[in-house]
């Protein structure tokens, strides 16, 4: 069947990304990331995932680092090659964006020194990932493009082939199958994995599941068996619940059916050190393994969402009502065709939800986006959406126009607004982000540089300590140095 | 794995961490593990910076699993006023008060007493304000031919379509049915309310940006 069943599964780190993305609400810094990078270039991965959406949206936002700056650190110290994701059109965020913007961060990303370009639609709608696989080709990446999974009816094998069939066309490097939820089964995987393997005719296969069922450690075995090529992973205690598989439990495995690849046990075991360290240190969430819960294969709510929405419900005084919304999520992701519960349809669906549930009406009130959706405007729906919702949204469908073809190219005006003498790296920010936030970042790689890669043990304990606000007095006293901190 | 190798090792430790008023716990660990770590930690530091290169102890060192297995000590002591521990290599104390432990805990703690005791105040007069806008409802009439926009739900009321723009419509404007009059921000999403009549906007009730509730009434229109 596929050429990689004989050869190893190798295994692409998610730690730098998508672990704390999903455990730490994104927030891993430069400096965070510095002492582990030695051992995780060590450890034998395929790939090293350091970019995602939030990645980039939170350095921004919250951070306040450069991510180009980051970008550059990471993979001029990676031997291992870097994976960096963008949502196609959307690049980092929900908006769609022009071609010329879609292809100055593609050209950004590849002069940073990102090796592989990794594109989804959260739509699978794949003329929105079009322009990022020309552009990242034409920039010498290897470009891995994904099939975002979801459970419905209407997303069959069929669907997923034909979807598949579509990215061969296209010519990529590699297809993932992406599951953001967690929603995929062994039993499910046994079906469709074999059929995209043929369907991708050659192409190495890529898995990126989450754990929110539990079962993920499960499907990744099925993805080995049907002869996919690489699996995404995360360091052991930042493993597991919202986030990705622990490279330990695929490690194991891929052994265990006879395609295990070369990796360096010990330089895995400092990286997970280190970060379990850094998750006392600092206050963060380790991984904890999800238990069952058949509610998740109903709302498909992904798990981040679900405290999110908590957090809403009660800011708006229903959180009374938080199962019959559950239970209306259900229904208007019907209404809409099925779309997937990723950012930001999630958000999008829960939102009509909540409208649908206190109205005490179904769609009395639906949101701009909503109606933007059940026009087409980000892309080909993958259902039909009910007659009410569309007479009630008072939209016709029509998704026959690229939806990069509807937006202006926007970097003329901005390059006439900020001179020539702007880096390209500044002008795409100023693409991205109004100038409060475009402006002012700080370049992150300093303070990691300063802080260094090896820990020193008594000024680690002290950065501990100073977290715990009740300790009023702190005397200590190591190599001859004595050091007495009052509060 | 390592947070259960460390969990072995602080309850094979003999540390009297087990009574909960212990007010000093004295931790020192076996020679023979001291020594083994030493050489590791030792060799750690002394690649790096200007500080590491005070370390030139070789007999005894306090590394990253002693920094791990002393905060579990630290943690499984509960409640304490001091926290001492010293080896060789390091020291450390942890004081909770300031010294004067009875004094000064009696202080803080009749504080919150006092803010409890203070608080049925605060709400009384907190109510009203939770409660204008059905008030506000109550209070306004409007005349047979007078229609209210209300919000959908709890959120943000615009009266444009973006900062830049001009408002969606002025009192005294003519709206049809489908006409754009403003919108509501819910959980981050945009919800434009339509005016659902052929009809004139006698009055805007409610300020652009202005936080709105469920069902309140943000504009007065007179049907033609």
């Amino acid at each position: 069947m596929s050429a990689s069943k004989g050869k190893p599964f190798e295994l692409i780190d998610v730690t730098l990304r998508d672990a704390h993305q999903c455990l730490w609400s994104t927030r891993m810094t430069t400096a965070q990331m510095y002492p582990a990078m030695q051992d995780t270039d060590k450890a034998g991965y395929a790939f090293i995932n350091i970019l995602g959406g939030a990645v980039f949206d939170v350095m921004v936002r919250f951070l306040r680092e450069d991510p180009w700056k980051r970008m550059a650190f990471l993979s001029d110290r990676f031997a291992t090659p870097t994976d960096a994701l963008t949502r196609g059109q959307s690049i980092y965020t929900f908006e769609l964006f022009p071609d010329d913007v879609v292809a100055l961060n593609i050209e950004l990303l590849a002069e940073s020194g990102v090796r592989v370009l990794t594109v989804y639609d959260a739509l699978n709608d794949n003329r929105n990932i079009l322009s990022s696989v020309q552009i990242g080709k034409k920039n010498g990446m290897l470009v891995n493009a994904m099939l975002t999974y979801a459970l419905s009816p209407v997303h069959d094998d069929d669907y997923f082939v034909a979807r598949t069939k579509e990215l061969v066309e296209m010519n990529v490097d590699y297809i993932s199958v992406k599951d953001p939820t967690g929603l995929l089964t062994p039993e499910r995987a046994k079906t469709l994995f074999p059929a995209i393997v043929k369907a991708a005719k050659g192409i190495p296969l890529k898995l990126h599941s989450h754990c929110q069922s539990g079962l993920a450690p499960l499907v990744y075995e099925e993805a080995i068996k049907a002869g996919f090529a690489y699996g995404y992973v995360a360091t052991n205690c930042m493993a597991n619940g919202a986030s990705l598989p622990s490279v330990m439990d695929v490690l194991e495995s891929a052994h265990k059916l006879g395609r295990a690849p070369n990796m360096n046990r010990a330089a895995l075991q400092q990286v997970d050190d280190y970060f379990d360290w850094v998750c006392t240190r600092d206050g963060l969430s380790r991984g904890a393994k999800a238990t069952y819960d058949p509610a998740l294969y109903e709302h498909q709510i992904p798990g981040g969402m679900i405290s999110n929405l908590r957090a809403q419900l009660q800011t708006l005084g229903i959180s009374h009502r938080e199962q019959e919304i559950l239970e209306e999520t259900a229904q208007v992701r019907k209404d809409l065709g099925y779309p997937i519960l990723v950012s930001p349809f999630a958000q999008y669906i829960v939102t009509q939800a909540v409208l649908n549930v206190v109205q005490g009406e179904r769609y009395k009130t639906i949101p701009d986006e909503v109606k933007l959706y059940l026009k087409g405007h980000y892309g080909r729906l993958a259902g039909t959406p009910s007659p009410l919702v569309m007479e009630r949204a008072g939209v016709d469908y029509d998704a026959s126009v690229r939806a990069g073809d509807k937006v202006a190219p926007a970097l003329p005006g901005l390059r006439k607004k900020w001179g020539k003498s702007i880096s390209r790296e500044q002008l795409c920010l100023h693409a991205f982000y109004p100038e409060n936030l475009a402006l002012g970042l700080q370049d992150g790689t300093v303070q990691a540089l300063k802080q260094g890669t090896q820990l020193h043990p008594p000024s680690e304990l002290m950065k501990y300590l100073a977290r715990q606000k009740e300790y009023k007095k702190i005397r200590t006293k190591w190599g001859g140095v004595e050091l007495t901190v009052s509060v | 794995m390592p947070t259960k190798k460390l969990k072995k090792s602080v309850a094979a430790d003999p540390p009297s961490q087990l009574k909960p008023k212990t007010r000093a716990i004295v931790s020192k660990p076996k020679p023979s593990r001291n020594a083994s770590r030493g050489k590791t930690a030792v060799k750690s530091p002394s690649k790096n910076t200007r500080k590491a290169n005070a370390v030139t102890d070789q007999n005894a060192s306090f590394g990253m699993k002693e920094v791990k297995e002393l905060i579990s000590l630290i943690k499984d002591s509960g409640n304490f006023n001091t926290f001492a521990y010293k080896t060789d290599a390091f020291e450390i104390e942890i004081n909770v008060g300031n010294g004067s432990i009875p004094a000064l805990a009696a202080a803080p703690q009749s504080q919150p007493i006092d803010r409890v005791a203070a608080m049925p105040t605060p709400p009384i007069s907190l109510a009203p304000a939770v409660e204008l806008p059905k008030t506000r409802i109550a209070a306004l009439s409007i005349a047979p031919n007078q229609r209210f926009v209300t919000s959908p739900m709890v959120g943000t009321f615009f009266r444009r379509p973006n900062p830049s723009l001009p408002p969606f419509v002025e009192v005294g404007d003519e709206v049809q049915p489908n006409t754009s009059v403003c919108i509501v921000e819910v959980m981050k999403l945009l919800n434009t309310i339509e005016s659902g009549c052929n009809a004139r906007v006698v009055s805007i009730l409610v300020d652009d940006g202005a936080s709105i509730e469920a069902g309140q009434p943000l504009m007065i229109l007179e049907l033609k």
